[in-house]
């Protein structure tokens, strides 16, 4: 169900794989610095380096994001009402240009797309690394259910999935702004935050129709 | 839920208990108050109906049939759940209790948002009540709303010392035929260890060589009474769980009529396990949280954490259907019937496929209009970190026990946001005493509660109105990590 199944070891040949695989980057030198990766970030300036919860921000924040475009993807091909459809792609078309924008700040600083010791990202929750060890992923039963689901009852369960894993977001937002000083990583965690609390809403609303 | 120290703090006596408010007075931010002008106050501005009811309630040692294994356990009056108690919103109730338990306890109105002396907490807002004691409460119902009562006091909670408290509105429109409170608990007193003994068990194990902190993750095999350990499992797994005092091969029934309408009010009194409810063959829809009425949503199932409760109405099918309560990351099963006909029961282990949907949690909710806070920037934002360890068996808000806490503080009038983090792996329930906070900000679409399921690593902003002067405890409904220190207390300050 993982979006990125090769993401299990955080070699430079995998790097290479997985950047090539998200279409963000035609680099094959992950360990580039700021000068062609910093010009897709703000107004061409280098992108300031990143701090350990910045990092781990964008470890998890990348397959979450993945997850969602998955599950807005099911949304697309299996919801029963337009309006699921409408807020699945709205959905969908946030999160699309935060996954390359993350992927390029990882590949900017020379880190790998997923944390260390987090081995496929459903198993975050045993991670006993400290920080960001539970990403809020669905779990694959959970997507396989969503999978399988048709109907009202597919649209009910997608919103209930997708207003939890908002809120697994926008705690991991919240979290790193509490602590990063950079202004990329600030102006993205804000965007979400605010963002993803606007489509709580009116998915909150669909869901008492 | 008392901790250890409050323990403490009753050996000591006065003198212990005074030296403790002595520190939280010396708080920069101002005196700390249990100002009896202050609360009598806050009591006489409370809209009354003019009625008062005089309830009585006992707690004492009551015999528990689990399915033909009869156990002695504590409780309130003579059954398990104990005595209901019920008013409408606007009564002043006199609550005579009397305690014939061989140990001092205390009550605890769980939900009501009540004037501060009558909270029931020993060493905060109340001195215990003690074995053969007796304790006149009396006080003034803001709101409706389905709520429940407990001790504050140890592990006592995971007894059989638990019962619904139903408040009525009087302007309840009542579109439905039947009422049905259904309370799930976890139970182990008089078939497994009891509670004390679990708990002890687990700062024993805690203690244990090694050291490592587990953040959380008991990695099992620490014997008799230790659960799966870590994330949502709990650190307890129980022989049983039952609904309304009942195992599932000998469930309560509800006896009703096909097409009918039934109010379910769900508490989940249990110690140390959230449960995911669920009616086969129904769907469910959700009315109320915390006895606050939401925008109506339909579900299959409901994740419900320690302390929280869902107001859920169904529309009856023809047949025999399991309302089930699945402890999550435990093995077992809670279960009642409803019967409209004819039709077999179910096997006691049956778990109807509504029951595995994806539960609706608070956050899926919306406040009803109403009941919304008035839209307010917080006069004074708080920090709520959770935290804690298998080894030590120790866990903290803002990184200390009980015993070391510094309350936080709030002035009357003031808005407040609580900034809730949870460091560890596991969902932790936490409850604000004497308040109705709204989840999101004031004022939001988020819904009113007063017990919130902050997940895993988790963060949650909620936000309340300083309107009920006093000490008001904020904690974990766990009832072990409470007692094993994850508690702090809301302060009102002089501003």
């Amino acid at each position: 169900m993982r979006a990125r199944p090769l993401a299990l070891a955080a070699t430079t040949i995998t790097l290479t794989m997985l950047l090539a695989a998200c279409g963000s980057s035609t680099q094959t030198n992950t360990q580039t610095t700021s000068s062609s990766a910093g010009a897709t970030t703000t107004a061409g300036a280098a992108l300031a380096p990143g701090s350990a919860s910045d990092i781990a921000f964008a470890q998890m924040m990348i397959p979450h994001h993945d997850q969602a475009v998955e599950m807005a993807d099911l949304a697309e091909k299996f919801a029963s009402s337009a309006k699921v459809k409408a807020i699945a792609a709205q959905i969908k078309a946030a999160q699309t240009p935060e996954i390359e924008r993350m992927t390029t700040w990882l590949t900017t600083w020379g880190q790998p797309m997923t944390m260390p010791s987090s081995s496929d990202g459903s198993m975050g929750g045993m991670d006993m690394g400290g920080m960001g060890a539970d990403s809020g992923l669905m779990s694959d039963t959970d997507m396989k259910t969503l999978t399988q689901a048709r109907g009202p009852a597919f649209d009910r369960t997608w919103l209930l999935m997708m207003i939890a894993h908002h809120q697994s977001a926008i705690s991991m937002a919240q979290q790193v702004l509490a602590t990063t000083t950079n202004p990329d990583v600030k102006n993205l965690a804000t965007t979400i935050q605010a963002g993803q609390a606007t489509e709580v809403s009116t998915m909150k609303q669909l869901l008492a129709g | 839920m008392t901790p250890v120290v409050s323990r403490r703090q009753i050996l000591l006596g006065l003198a212990g208990i005074g030296a403790l408010s002595g520190l939280s007075a010396c708080g920069r931010n101002g005196e700390s108050l249990l100002d009896p002008a202050a609360i009598a106050s806050a009591e006489s501005a409370r809209p009354t109906s003019g009625r008062i009811r005089d309830l009585t309630l006992r707690a004492r040692p009551v015999q528990l049939d689990l399915g033909g294994t009869v156990v002695t356990t504590w409780g309130y009056g003579d059954t398990v759940p104990g005595t209901l108690l019920r008013a409408t919103a606007g009564d002043r109730v006199r609550i005579a209790f009397t305690n014939d338990l061989p140990e001092e306890t205390s009550v605890h109105w769980h939900g009501l948002a009540i004037r501060n002396d009558m909270d029931g907490v020993p060493g905060v807002t109340t001195t215990p009540t003690p074995a053969g004691g007796t304790t006149a409460f009396d006080f003034t119902i803001p709101h409706a709303g389905t709520h429940w009562f407990h001790p504050h006091h140890g592990m006592q909670l995971d007894r059989g010392l638990y019962a619904p408290f139903i408040v009525d509105d009087p302007a309840e429109p009542g579109a439905y035929d039947h009422e049905w409170v259904v309370v799930l608990d976890d139970w182990t007193d008089g078939v497994g260890k009891s509670p004390e003994n679990i708990f002890n068990d687990l700062v024993a194990a805690g203690s244990g060589t090694g050291g490592m902190n587990m953040g959380g993750m008991d990695m099992g095999g620490q014997g008799g009474g230790m659960g799966m350990g870590g994330m949502d499992g709990g650190d307890v797994a129980y022989p049983l769980y039952l609904i309304n005092g009942r195992v599932p091969r000998d469930p309560d029934v509800l006896t009703a009529k096909p097409g009918q309408k039934v109010r379910i009010r769900i508490i989940n009194s249990a110690a140390d396990t959230i449960f995911t409810v669920a009616v086969g063959g129904h769907d469910l829809s959700v009315t109320h949280t915390d006895g606050y009425a939401v925008t109506p949503v339909t579900t299959s199932s409901i994740r419900i954490g320690m302390g929280e409760r869902y107001d859920v109405v169904a529309t009856l099918g023809d047949g025999v259907f399991p309302f089930v309560a699945s402890p999550l990351g435990k093995a077992g099963i809670a279960r009642a019937l409803i019967r409209t006909g004819a039709g077999s029961v179910p096997a006691a282990s049956y778990l109807p496929p509504e029951v595995t949907a994806f539960p609706l949690t608070a956050d899926a909710l919306s406040a009803a209009p109403g009941t919304a806070l008035a839209k307010r920037d917080p006069d004074t934002v708080m920090q709520l970190a959770l935290s804690g360890s298998m080894q030590p068996y120790v866990w903290t808000i803002n990184g200390r026990t009980y015993d070391q806490t510094v309350p936080l503080t709030i002035s009357p009038g003031q808005s407040g946001r609580l900034r809730i983090t949870n460091m560890s792996m596991m969902s932790h329930p936490v409850h604000l005493h004497g308040h109705t906070f709204q989840l999101g900000p004031a004022g939001g679409s988020g819904a009113r509660k007063d017990t919130v399921l902050v997940p895993p690593m988790g963060a949650i902003n909620v936000d309340l109105l300083a309107d009920n002067p006093g000490k008001w405890m904020v904690h974990c409904h766990n009832a072990y990590h409470a007692e094993a220190g994850m508690m702090t207390r809301l302060d009102y300050v002089t501003a």
